[in-house]
């Protein structure tokens, strides 16, 4: 495939929904290769963009460029999907309904069982693969639809959720069949508001509230532009002009500064120098994509 | 990348390969069979229980009893029945003795009054004794004309007509009526089909209500609607099931063909009934097109229901239409050619059981007629086919919003 400046690239996107907007004027894209975190909270228009973007659902205004094209049938063959709610039928067996939705993204029946076969294999499902869905827990559920997604190699991986309901193992045994697809050369987005998951996986991020865009890009410079948010210094002692209720000390002794206009990171560190106190460790921290989201979302709400 | 024929052809593939491999779809296509073969044992046997009761030229006059007041049959010979006693308590106790099985006491101003008891074993809430009771009263007959007629008289006085019918139509011609048990085969035969029709259809509108309202409610449809067309989808849909709609009642009318005259052969006046290579294609395109016909407006009651619950309660109003003419037996057989047995099979909801049931009635029904209707049923289910595939596509975009006529238009004009 000719390499695309972007797999997926949303311009001004908006739906509404009888008197509600859910998705409003939304614009970001992916680009060829990346993990891209697509965050919100509950209810923000995550899901509602994905399947806008996948042509599932029709957008009011606004446009989507997925592979380098409208999201037409022929091209979405080449895009992976995990629904956030699990689409297996319940009365199939397992093996059945992955083999039915993998043919229909263009594998012969031979190639699909043998591929979810493997698959099955890899994700501790091989046993299960006779059996009924509805009889699988909801991890497993969530597990066996993985599996549809990937089983396909698509070159873009959408994923709805795809930690929420999987146990530890599963979710380390999912992130790592997904950055393997990546190394592959696909591209991976996935919604979550799981911040951990995204600060360990992600390059680049979008976060939505109540349908508008609020952060986009790269997730070193969000964090950086949000400037120092405290120091932790690890030193021999605490110079007394520094002790008040600005500052924690931490399980190591290391004490934290939180940062303002009156006192600045070199104020504190000037303040140890003048103390002649020994210091072991100065870093300047930066906010958690936690902290950041808490603070963009409830900010984005107040307005 | 595979065209949209593959993704009909891989649905149909997996949809054939479900369903036919489910508990209750085996469970219906073996049932009726036995159903069927083991009503050709059981049919003689209730047509020998019938005979067993009915009065026949032999009669078993040992079986009763009289106690005779009145002295009309006084000249009876009573060698080997019915036996004479003299009193109600010789009567008993030969009843008792299971001597006889019926005591006729007949009163001594019988002739005035026609007054006679009757004792026997009766049995059940509405009791009857016809068989004997019958034969007494033949005996009275003859004891009240013994010396007034001769014999041959008296016999046809007994068995006064044997009916011969003829049908006068209203251009004045006359043609000869098949015999009743005949006429209620020839009934009976269509009438059969018609209903394996209706179940079959049943069966395959049950399957496709809860197929396309599960997919739509566990979101299957988002995962296959961005491989294949919602035609495509449809297609293989209607494909699957109505391969294994016809299986299943090619199975019940191949059964049914064997059985069928099988059971009519224990029947006088029913061992000629055939059934006819014009009548079996009748049944095969009735079923084909009602089939057909049927599942699509399945698919439009799956896609517009909210829930599998809903669509599972919405689904059997669609086959009660198919239902209707079966409901109209009793007028149909009555008035075969009447203008709302034509309806019946002119409409296209009902026509592939009414053209059935007007078949079993005697009713005049062309081939081109036949033609013409079921190729309006034919129509009507591409019709439906078309708005069944839009709707199922707007049932998927208008997702997150209510069925209202505008959305529901919109989504129609933009669904693809």
């Amino acid at each position: 495939m000719d390499m695309l400046e972007h797999v997926l690239r949303v311009e001004g996107l908006s739906k509404i929904f009888g008197n509600r907007t859910v998705v409003n004027n939304l614009s970001f894209d992916v680009r060829p290769g990346e993990v891209f975190g697509f965050l919100g909270p509950n209810g923000s228009g995550k899901t509602t963009t994905i399947r806008m973007a996948q042509g599932i659902i029709r957008s009011d205004s606004g446009s989507v460029s997925i592979l380098g094209s409208e999201p037409q049938r022929s091209v979405l063959r080449g895009v992976g999907y995990l629904p956030e709610q699990t689409g297996l039928p319940p009365k199939v067996r397992v093996l059945d309904s992955i083999r039915y939705l993998i043919r229909l993204k263009g594998m012969s029946f031979a190639e699909a069982e043998s591929r979810a076969d493997d698959l099955l294999k890899q994700v501790g499902l091989y046993e299960y693969r006779l059996k009924k869905v509805d009889s699988l827990s909801r991890g497993m559920r969530q597990m066996a639809q993985f599996v549809v997604a990937i089983a396909h190699r698509p070159q873009l991986i959408i994923l709805d959720e795809p930690f929420a309901g999987l146990d530890p193992l599963n979710v380390q045994l999912m992130k790592e069949m997904l950055i393997e697809r990546q190394r592959d050369g696909a591209t991976i987005m996935f919604s979550t508001h799981v911040m951990s998951d995204v600060e360990e996986m992600c390059e680049r991020i979008a976060l939505i509230s109540e349908g508008k865009l609020l952060l986009f890009g790269d997730l070193d410079d969000i964090r950086r532009e949000r400037g120092v948010k405290s120091v932790q210094v690890k030193a021999a002692g605490i110079p007394d002009e520094l002790r008040n209720d600005n500052m924690r000390v931490l399980q190591d002794d290391t004490v934290e500064y939180d940062i303002s206009e009156e006192r600045t990171p070199e104020q504190i560190l000037r303040s140890y120098a003048a103390s002649e106190i020994q210091v072991d460790r100065f870093e300047r921290m930066m906010p958690s994509l936690n902290e950041i989201f808490i603070e963009e979302v409830s900010r984005a709400r107040k307005l | 990348m595979r065209g949209s024929s593959s993704a009909t052809w891989i649905i149909f593939a997996e949809e054939f390969r479900r369903h036919i491999r489910s508990g209750g779809y085996i469970f219906f296509t073996v049932a009726i069979p036995i159903l069927m073969i083991a009503a050709v044992w059981v049919v003689p046997l209730i047509q020998e229980a019938i005979s067993s009761e009915a009065p026949t030229s032999d009669v078993d006059l040992g079986r009763i009893g009289f106690v005779d007041n009145s002295g009309i049959l006084s000249g009876l010979e009573t060698q080997n029945g019915p036996f004479r006693y003299e009193t109600l308590s010789e009567g008993l106790a030969a009843i008792e003795r299971e001597e006889i099985a019926s005591l006729y006491i007949v009163a001594e101003d019988y002739i005035e009054s026609g007054k006679v008891e009757q004792y026997a074993a009766f049995i059940g809430r509405f009791p009857s004794n016809w068989v004997d009771e019958s034969v007494f009263r033949n005996l009275l007959t003859t004891g009240l004309v013994t010396g007034q007629l001769d014999p041959a008289l008296m016999a046809r006085l007994a068995e006064p007509a044997s009916f011969e019918n003829f049908r006068v139509e209203d251009d004045g011609t006359v043609s000869e009526l098949v015999p009743t048990a005949q006429a209620i085969g020839e009934v009976i035969l269509p009438t059969v089909f018609a209903m394996l029709l209706t179940f079959g259809v049943m069966a395959g509108v049950g399957n496709m209500t809860t197929s396309v309202s599960e997919e739509k409610e566990n979101r299957l449809v988002e995962l296959i609607i961005t491989s294949a067309s919602p035609f495509s989808i449809m297609a293989g849909k209607l494909l699957a099931l109505g391969a294994i709609g016809l299986i299943q009642t090619a199975i019940w009318v191949v059964v049914a063909m064997l059985t069928i005259p099988a059971m009519f052969d224990q029947i006088p006046d029913l061992s000629g009934l055939a059934i006819s290579g014009s009548l079996a294609i009748t049944i095969v395109a009735c079923f084909i097109t009602g089939y057909f016909m049927s599942t699509t407006i399945a698919i439009l009651v799956g896609a517009m229901s909210s829930s599998t619950r809903e669509a599972s309660r919405t689904a059997p109003l669609i086959t009660m239409v198919g239902f209707v003419p079966l409901w109209f037996m009793g007028f149909l057989i009555n008035y075969p050619d009447s203008l709302f047995t034509r309806l019946l099979s002119y409409i296209p909801f009902t026509a592939p059981s009414g053209i059935l049931v007007r078949i079993g009635a005697g009713g005049e029904i062309s081939g081109g007629e036949i033609a013409a209707a079921l190729a309006g049923v034919a129509a009507t289910g591409l019709l439906f086919l078309w708005i069944s595939g839009r709707v199922f596509r707007a049932a998927t975009l208008m997702q997150g919003q209510s069925f209202t006529p505008r959305n529901l238009w919109s989504a129609l004009r933009h669904a693809d």
